[in-house]
């Protein structure tokens, strides 16, 4: 479980985070988006206690960051976003050395570390030097070392950065399998790996939480605006005369197909009735309808939407 | 500690560092003999201290500069390991490994003892004096190494510091009795000077100490100071 309240974090005269709140359960797994410079990193090492905040306070199953930082600590894995290995080690070597560093003791190191490399699939590589793997495998090495010593909370910066596509999915993979007992937070900027290994999304932006759900229900935070798309085949300035006359229509956009077939992305008041009122426009003025369908927000639309509506 | 001396021998300059401390011993206790035709091992020491002296800078200088370039000082920093247990394991990595050089000079002592009776307690003082002076340098490499992302930098620290407080004694003329006495207190060599004639004096005994801790203590401070930047 991850608790996190009223964090702020100061770097000088620069407020970095401004008031975060959040609390994650067990078998959750968490989004965590936002633009470049936005707080996460920030954040996820305030919640792996690298550094403090400036007030606030975080629980780590159960243990205060600032009160208990080792028994927090020893609840976490962590993977940092540049993914650190000491590349003079082979994969065996570092697993070894990070679960005695995480506290494992005895047999049980040798027994995790056998678990960990079958988990994250590093049986092939396990005796390589992590100076020789591909970027691939250095990730996975890297999430290996965060699950090691079998932790509760699961903090990932980035996991599938700069991947190719059969290793991201690879990846997620990994992350989906180990998660089920934990609390996963993950920053990421590809938003379809949001929707398809997160239970819950927090969007971050200029060191604020400006949206928190479920990724389904996050495009209900739009609800009083649909989307609509029109393909029309009608004069284009005729077109743009009217649709400006429309008050509930909240902003268009007009783009040419082919010769007098146009396409039109419109967003307008929840419930004005506007396919009804635009269809008996285009039947009055006699142009073609051929198209006409409602547009629901996705995630990429709500991120877009409200990182644009906080920059402006 | 051990991950620290494991990877330390795999680089070369671990090798390359015993060869060339060992084969410079060696060629000091040959000349020294047949010179001075004497069974004193006080110069052979005294050597040993200015070799240390300087490479104490190049053996101390990844200790945290590589953690700090490469990241991994992230996840040591977040481990359930406090900053002085990181520091003090690494300071014992290469203590270890300068006392296991220390150690393999013991032939030239035992070699005098086999062919003449030289004055073991001179000796014993003297490697006594040098395992403080060699335990001083290392925290200093230890200090400088930590704030940095880079080896050449920490080491040029390093060196520059040891330098100073190896000569510092030499301004106790120039300047005023009272800061002259600081000079002289806080200068290594005034203090190892008493081992190798054979002095064991408990003040310098507590100086060494008192020094190595409050220097590893600054280091921790230094590795701590992400928290308050």
């Amino acid at each position: 479980m991850i608790e996190a309240k009223d964090l702020f974090k100061n770097f000088g005269k620069y407020e970095v985070l401004k008031n975060i709140s959040f609390k994650l359960n067990v078998g959750e797994i968490c989004g965590f988006l936002g633009p470049n410079g936005a707080g996460k990193t920030t954040t996820m090492r305030i919640l792996t206690s690298y550094f403090p905040p400036t007030s606030g306070f975080v629980h780590i199953a159960g243990f205060d960051i600032l009160k208990e930082p080792h028994r927090a600590r020893s609840k976490i894995g962590y993977l940092p976003e540049n993914v650190p290995l000491y590349n003079d080690m082979t994969v065996n070597q570092y697993l070894t050395y990070m679960a005695k560093l995480k506290g494992i003791k005895g047999k049980n190191v040798k027994t995790k570390v056998e678990m960990v490399i079958g988990s994250c699939q590093l049986d092939d590589v396990q005796s390589k030097l992590i100076s020789h793997l591909s970027k691939g495998f250095r990730q996975r090495v890297g999430l290996a070392q965060a699950l090691v010593h079998e932790p509760e909370v699961l903090i990932l910066d980035e996991p599938t950065i700069g991947l190719d596509p059969n290793q991201i999915k690879k990846t997620r993979e990994l992350i989906k399998n180990n998660a089920w007992s934990k609390t996963v937070l993950l920053s990421t900027h590809i938003l379809p790996e949001v929707n398809q290994i997160c239970d819950y999304v927090i969007i971050i932006d200029k060191g604020k939480i400006i949206a928190s759900d479920k990724p389904g229900n996050l495009g209900k935070k739009f609800e009083n605006y649909e989307g609509l798309y029109l393909k029309i085949k009608a004069p284009k300035n005729d077109l743009e005369n009217i649709l400006k006359t429309i008050d509930e229509i909240k902003e268009f956009k007009i783009s040419k197909v082919d010769e007098n077939i146009l396409e039109v992305e419109l967003e307008a008041k929840l419930g004005s009735g506007l396919q009804e009122k635009i269809s008996s426009i285009i039947v009055n003025k006699g142009w073609g309808l051929l198209e006409m369908r409602p547009v629901t927000a996705d995630l990429e639309d709500v991120f877009h939407r409200l990182t644009m509506e906080e920059s402006l | 500690m051990v991950k620290e001396l494991k990877s330390y021998f795999l680089t070369p300059i671990a090798h390359v560092i015993s060869a060339f401390f060992l084969f410079f011993m060696a060629l000091i206790f040959t000349l020294l003999i047949f010179n001075e035709k004497t069974a004193d091992m006080r110069g052979v020491v005294t050597t040993a201290v200015v070799t240390i002296l300087l490479i104490a800078p190049v053996i101390t200088m990844r200790l945290f500069a590589e953690e700090n370039k490469t990241g991994t000082i992230e996840l040591l920093l977040t481990s359930p390991v406090s900053d002085w247990e990181v520091v003090f394991g690494k300071y014992l990595a290469i203590m270890t490994f300068f006392l296991s050089l220390v150690v393999l000079t013991f032939q030239f002592p035992l070699i005098l003892l086999y062919y003449s009776s030289p004055d073991v307690s001179l000796i014993m003082s003297s490697y006594l004096g040098l395992i403080l002076v060699g335990g001083a340098f290392i925290a200093v490499g230890t200090l400088t190494s930590s704030f940095s992302k880079n080896q050449i930098i920490s080491a040029i620290s390093s060196f520059s510091i040891l330098l100073i407080l190896w000569f510092i004694d030499e301004t106790a003329q120039i300047l005023p009795p009272s800061y002259s006495a600081i000079s002289e207190y806080i200068s290594i060599y005034s203090h190892f000077d008493n081992f190798i004639i054979g002095k064991i004096d408990t003040s310098d005994i507590i100086f060494f100490f008192s020094f190595i801790f409050f220097v590893l203590f600054l280091t921790t401070r230094i590795v701590e100071s992400r928290k308050w930047r």
